[in-house]
């Protein structure tokens, strides 16, 4: 079946291409774009306690956060009116090296070509689906809720450990999937309608909330280069299937825009379906411990946005299972739904909106607690599981304890920004986030004002 | 005979009136669709920094002007993107040579 799908896909490119004699007028040319986004953060973020032994670690009130990205990208016009090219799109910040995995220096990289039958990618590149999302606008740059930039937050790691955080920065699908190998497809608008389909071989990634995930583990070498499904470009030669990953990734998404009179109109779905094969190795991709299991990744979101006179409102609700199941023993999910809505406004140079975005999560693996933290550091939490159920279902929290009870994050966002020149501008704004839940390890609050600059090039 | 020569001239202007007065009206709709996709491009281009953001190619004055123009409401669409981009203290691009 999987093989029918991908010959159906490839020949329908090809097809395209070849439909009639190629020649091209003159050879790709690489241009060089991107662009440079810094801000100034300035507030509070609260601090984050291990209940045991007293340790903390404290935030300063003031941070400077940047992210840029160089493009290079070229093109040529064939005869037969089809455009094909490529982009490559290299950080221009030096990434974190996950634990076993590799920097990330090349974001993007994938060929593209696109006429009047649509357009095609094939490479390291964001799902169809993602891309086609129209709802809540934010005038923000690099921060809003559809994907912010990968550093652009102001919480503790503890507000980030819970598991609804991730959802208030993606209200779109496929953020956890973005910029492995993969095919998209968009077809060409015909009465303000589009679909855009997209499948990747395999994801090679950690579940969603890792607090959610205890003891269980997904894939060889998450997020290492050079092993298919890594989750920016890389180059793999082979690929293993029986090995505890998500596989055959397909979204299929619409997204409709249209003017009645003075108004405009744009409505988006999308779904997302991902396999689980799971391994050989027993114990991996669940925890019978904790009733902890992977499954099959679903996430399907919907979203419209209307815009008169400078004004857009805009706002969308989503579902993502995190690629985790219905706890064996309580039954209860880990599921995240996600909400979102903001109202823009632009008049001249000036861009403004303010915004929310809410997710709530059932924690149906249930939280351990925060019992210490090594010091000077956000990233060494002790938050000890249970490694038999006799203890993860008990009142042992110092010991691994679970507590169950639900998750909630909510973000409230006001941006500004003004146009200095053709792509530079003044950026600033307010943001709030409220992370609440049942156990230490992921609550607290924070807020902060930032002012920056948006370069495009 | 004068009067035929006259009439005869007024006919073939008609005519050939009639062969380029539409070719005109075509070349210079051809024109229109190609400066308002040229501002398109270029909004899309330098409006935002990322795809995401809700500016360049999810700014709504420009996906009303882009919609005007796909509709044939030329005219309209490249007044909306040429006051946007001077609205933002941009330089609106030169025509495309054609």
């Amino acid at each position: 079946m999987n093989l029918l799908r991908n010959a159906f896909l490839c020949s329908t490119a090809v097809g395209a291409l070849l439909a009639t004699p190629a020649m091209a007028a003159d050879p790709i040319k690489i241009g060089v774009g991107g662009y440079y986004l810094f801000y100034a953060v300035a507030g509070h973020i609260d601090g984050q306690y291990g209940y045991v032994d007293g340790s903390s670690t404290q935030y300063k009130g003031l941070q400077f956060q940047q992210e840029g990205e160089i493009h290079f990208t070229g093109q040529s016009k064939l005869d037969n009116g089809t455009t094909v090219g490529l982009a490559v799109e290299l950080e221009a910040w030096n990434n974190t090296v996950a634990v076993g995995g590799s920097a990330r220096q090349i974001d993007e990289a994938f060929l593209f070509a696109f006429g009047n039958w649509g357009r095609i990618e094939l490479g390291a590149r964001d799902m169809a689906s993602f891309r086609m999302y129209y709802g809540t606008p934010s005038a923000l740059p690099g921060w809003g809720f559809i994907n912010a930039n990968t550093s652009f937050n102001w919480a503790s790691g503890i507000m980030i450990n819970n598991p609804s955080f991730q959802g208030v920065q993606n209200a779109a699908l496929g953020h956890q999937f973005q910029d492995a190998n993969r095919i998209n497809y968009f077809t060409p608008r015909y009465r303000g309608l589009q679909i855009g389909i997209g499948y990747a071989p395999k994801m090679n990634l950690a579940p969603g909330p890792a607090l959610l995930a205890p003891g269980i583990g997904s894939g060889p070498g998450n997020n290492t280069a050079g092993v298919c499904g890594f989750n920016d470009a890389t180059a793999a030669s082979n690929c293993p299937t029986n090995d505890n990953s998500w596989q055959d990734v397909f979204d299929i998404s619409a997204n409709y825009l249209n003017k009645f009179g003075e108004v405009v109109v744009a409505l988006y779905g999308g779904f997302m379906y991902g396999s689980f094969i799971p391994g050989y190795t027993s114990g991996v991709s669940v925890n019978p411990a904790t009733g902890a299991n992977l499954t099959s990744w679903k996430q399907w979101a919907v979203g419209a946005q209307f815009g008169h006179g400078g004004w857009t409102l805009g706002g969308s609700i989503g579902y993502d299972n995190n690629g985790l199941g219905g706890n064996w023993y309580t039954g209860a999910d880990n599921d995240s739904r996600k909400y979102s809505a903001g109202l823009m406004y632009e008049t001249g140079a000036w861009q403004m909106s303010f915004g929310w975005a809410g997710t709530r999560n059932a924690a149906g693996n249930g939280l351990p607690q925060l019992t210490a933290i090594a010091s000077g550091t956000t990233q060494a939490l002790t938050m000890p599981v249970g490694g038999t159920s006799s203890i993860a279902f008990s009142n042992q929290l110092a010991a691994g304890g679970l507590t169950f009870g639900s998750t909630s994050v909510d973000k409230f966002e006001l941006g500004v920004n003004y146009s200095l020149g053709t792509g530079i501008k003044l950026a600033g704004g307010a943001i709030y986030w409220n992370a609440v839940g049942p156990t230490n390890a992921v609550v607290g609050q924070s807020w902060g004002i930032l002012m920056g600059m948006d370069l495009r090039f | 005979m004068h009067s035929l020569l006259l009439r005869s001239t007024f006919v073939v202007s008609v005519a050939l009136a009639a062969q380029i007065m539409p070719a005109a009206t075509a070349s210079a709709q051809a024109d229109l669709k190609a400066r308002c996709s040229q501002l398109v491009s270029y909004y899309t281009r330098y409006g935002s920094s990322r795809g995401e953001d809700t500016d360049g190619n999810r700014d709504f004055i420009r996906i009303g002007a882009e919609l005007d123009c796909q509709n044939d409401r030329y005219e309209r669409g490249i007044d909306a993107l040429e006051t946007l981009m001077k609205g933002k203290n941009w330089s609106v691009p030169p025509l495309p040579r054609s």
